[in-house]
């Protein structure tokens, strides 16, 4: 820390009316989404207004919480492989006695340390993270002693993970904890592929895609629904980023797969069309792009509500583009199910795959950009990141897996790149307008600082 | 805060207790039958932690099962559908006399019905591939040894052990399996 911060940390700072100033405009960046909120508390920190901390011990705060949360993961395995591995001599009555209170300890140690003592925050997270982590854990551990197969995606194994979720999600909630979240979505989504999807879609990439792109686009919508709703309850926004992120995953990746030469016809090593003929086959499938239609229609509603109470035209511009986009995804998905149910026996024939290959590269491309410019707006490195990876896996991809020829994937590549640069240039055009028709009113525009 | 902390918590622990007394209750009175494991390729009866067995009837004819069209028995058709099996109990293992789909049949007696589940069948197309949840028989990590020794015997030897499966089954066709017998005598792990 240099000497400036040292004195400013340390009390050389604002203060009185103009400590309330700052206090009051970061809480409005933030909300704006100029700056993120770890960013204003930096910034709060560095003029002593953080309630005692410093930037470096925020620093330290996050540092500490990331090696809690890896150390946990490392303690769960490790408990997990040693009662795994020799406790045959116990009785099991003792042994469920063991996992459980195993479990118990994690999450009372961690409770009273992170939400009620407040001494050790981020280890006391972690150690909650760690009882579900052995929640999860106790559940395969009691099917283990019982000889519970997962061969065949068995249901009484695979109910594991659901309980598992379902067991988490509330806790997420209640302790408005990322962790419990991630744990949560991560043994739901692992329900989801072993009890329903491996059974009807995985035979064939064409309607895993489309299961994937309207499961992801589910989360994306819950997402932004969590987004939505932090504006009146803050503990709420803090989740969003677990839905958000993990849908976009599920997205980009369904589009990555579509982005190949499909045949569109079941293989013939699994003719299982009596799959799709299910109700149960259908209702998995059509389940995930329905809702995430329904629930982009609420975001929408509620966004519109929320401009007539907070007057955030751009926020509301902003939500309206992210519901939509996803309404419109929802819909490929339903898209891409249909092609595939209606061509599955015979195929959908060359130039059918040609364009649906060419499809899936647009929508992946434009997705990837939608994914970094959401990024952006809302100022979440994470996002920009993802939009950046997936794009760089995409490009490699086609470079060494051309349309055809070298020829037909060079003229790909100008032709997106093209369309790139053109509308790099109508969004400059568009910025410096909106520059023009803002310089007259700046001035008096702006809220001077005291 | 602090209540629903502990309710949901509270709620993990009676599950996991909930769990483990739904396993005792039906080991305890599910009726009983002995399954003939039988090997299969690959013929490794050790998959690390535990034993990967397989059962004569892990395949079944598609042509014996009740219930499905016969324009429909393709294997491939029948993927994912429940099986239930007619299983008479006896020594040295019980033997199969009938397989119906979806549903389980009437009960007749001296019969205990197993249920299963069928899966596609990646190394032949003319015969299914049941799973009854009873395909793994964990073991100790000191006792992967033995288990090992066991295998090369019922590949190698000239009198090759009889393996069996001691099986609970509950009134809904539910296995889980109690303990594994070779030639009749429990194995002690």
């Amino acid at each position: 820390m240099t000497e400036t911060e040292d004195s400013k940390e340390q009390g050389g700072g604002p203060h009185g009316p103009s400590a309330e100033w700052l206090q009051r405009e970061t809480a409005a960046w933030v909300s704006e989404g100029l700056i993120r909120a770890e960013q204003a508390e930096m910034l709060l920190a560095r003029y002593a207004l953080a309630g005692g901390e410093s930037t470096r011990t925020l620093r330290w705060r996050k540092m500490a919480a990331i090696l809690g949360a890896l150390g946990a993961l490392l303690i769960g395995s490790g408990i997990i492989l040693v009662m795994a591995s020799n406790w045959e001599q116990i009785p099991r009555i003792l042994r469920l006695a063991i996992l459980i209170g195993f479990t118990l300890a994690a999450y009372c140690a961690g409770y009273y340390l992170a939400y009620e003592k407040r001494t050790y925050t981020a280890v006391g997270k972690a150690l909650v993270f760690l009882g579900s982590l052995l929640f999860g854990a106790s559940i395969f551990l009691i099917g283990q002693m019982y000889h519970i197969s997962g061969a065949g995606g068995a249901s009484e194994y695979t109910a594991g993970f659901f309980w598992w979720s379902a067991g988490t999600l509330p806790l997420a909630y209640v302790l408005s904890s990322p962790l419990q979240l991630v744990v949560a979505l991560a043994a739901g989504t692992m329900w989801l592929h072993t009890a329903w999807i491996d059974r009807f879609w995985a035979l064939a990439p064409e309607p895993y895609c489309s299961w994937a792109l309207g499961f992801g686009c589910l989360l994306a919508s819950i997402g932004l629904m969590h987004r939505l709703a932090g504006s009146a309850r803050p503990r709420l926004a803090s989740l969003q980023k677990c839905y958000t992120t993990l849908g976009v995953v599920f997205v980009l990746g369904a589009l990555y797969g579509l982005s190949f030469r499909l045949e569109w016809r079941w293989p013939p090593y699994a003719s299982a069309v009596s799959a799709l003929s299910t109700l149960a086959g259908f209702a998995s499938h059509l389940a995930m792009p329905i809702a995430a239609v329904l629930v982009s229609l609420w975001n929408l509603w509620r966004g519109a509500a929320q401009r007539q109470a907070d007057r955030q035209e751009e926020r509301e511009r902003t939500v309206q583009a992210e519901a939509w986009a996803t309404i419109l995804l929802a819909l490929v998905a339903v898209g891409v199910f249909w092609l595939f149910v209606s061509h599955s026996s015979k195929g959908l024939g060359e130039p059918g795959v040609a364009l649906a290959r060419i499809s899936g590269n647009v929508l992946l491309l434009a997705a990837e950009i939608a994914v970094i410019a959401v990024g952006w707006r809302r100022l979440e490195a994470g996002l920009v990141n993802l939009g950046l990876f997936a794009f760089f896996i995409h490009l490699m991809t086609r470079y060494f897996d051309v349309f055809g020829s070298l020829l037909k994937g060079g003229m790909a590549f100008i032709g997106a790149g093209i369309l790139l640069v053109v509308g790099g240039w109508l969004l400059e055009n568009a910025r410096r307008r909106l520059l023009q028709t803002m310089t007259p009113r700046a001035p008096g525009g702006e809220e001077a600082a005291p | 805060m602090k209540k629903w902390f502990a309710l949901i918590v509270g709620l993990q622990v009676l599950f996991l207790a909930g769990q483990m007394a739904h396993y005792e209750m039906r080991l305890s009175s599910g009726e009983t039958l002995r399954l003939r494991v039988v090997p299969y390729d690959p013929r490794s009866l050790m998959m690390g932690q535990y034993m990967d067995l397989r059962y004569d009837i892990s395949r079944v004819d598609a042509g014996k099962v009740h219930r499905a069209s016969p324009a429909k028995t393709k294997p491939e058709n029948l993927s994912g559908r429940a099986l239930y099996v007619a299983m008479r109990p006896g020594e040295p293992a019980a033997q199969a006399e009938g397989f119906w789909l979806d549903r389980m049949p009437p009960r007749e007696p001296g019969l205990v019905y197993l249920r299963g589940r069928i899966t596609y069948d990646w190394e032949n197309e003319t015969a299914l591939l049941v799973s009854y949840g009873l395909e793994r028989y964990y073991i100790p990590e000191q006792h992967t040894q033995e288990a090992a020794r066991l295998e090369a015997r019922l590949r190698s030897a000239a009198h090759k052990p009889v393996i069996t499966a001691e099986v609970a089954v509950d009134g809904r066709g539910r296995g889980l399996v109690r303990r594994v017998l070779v030639d009749g005598k429990p194995i002690g792990y």
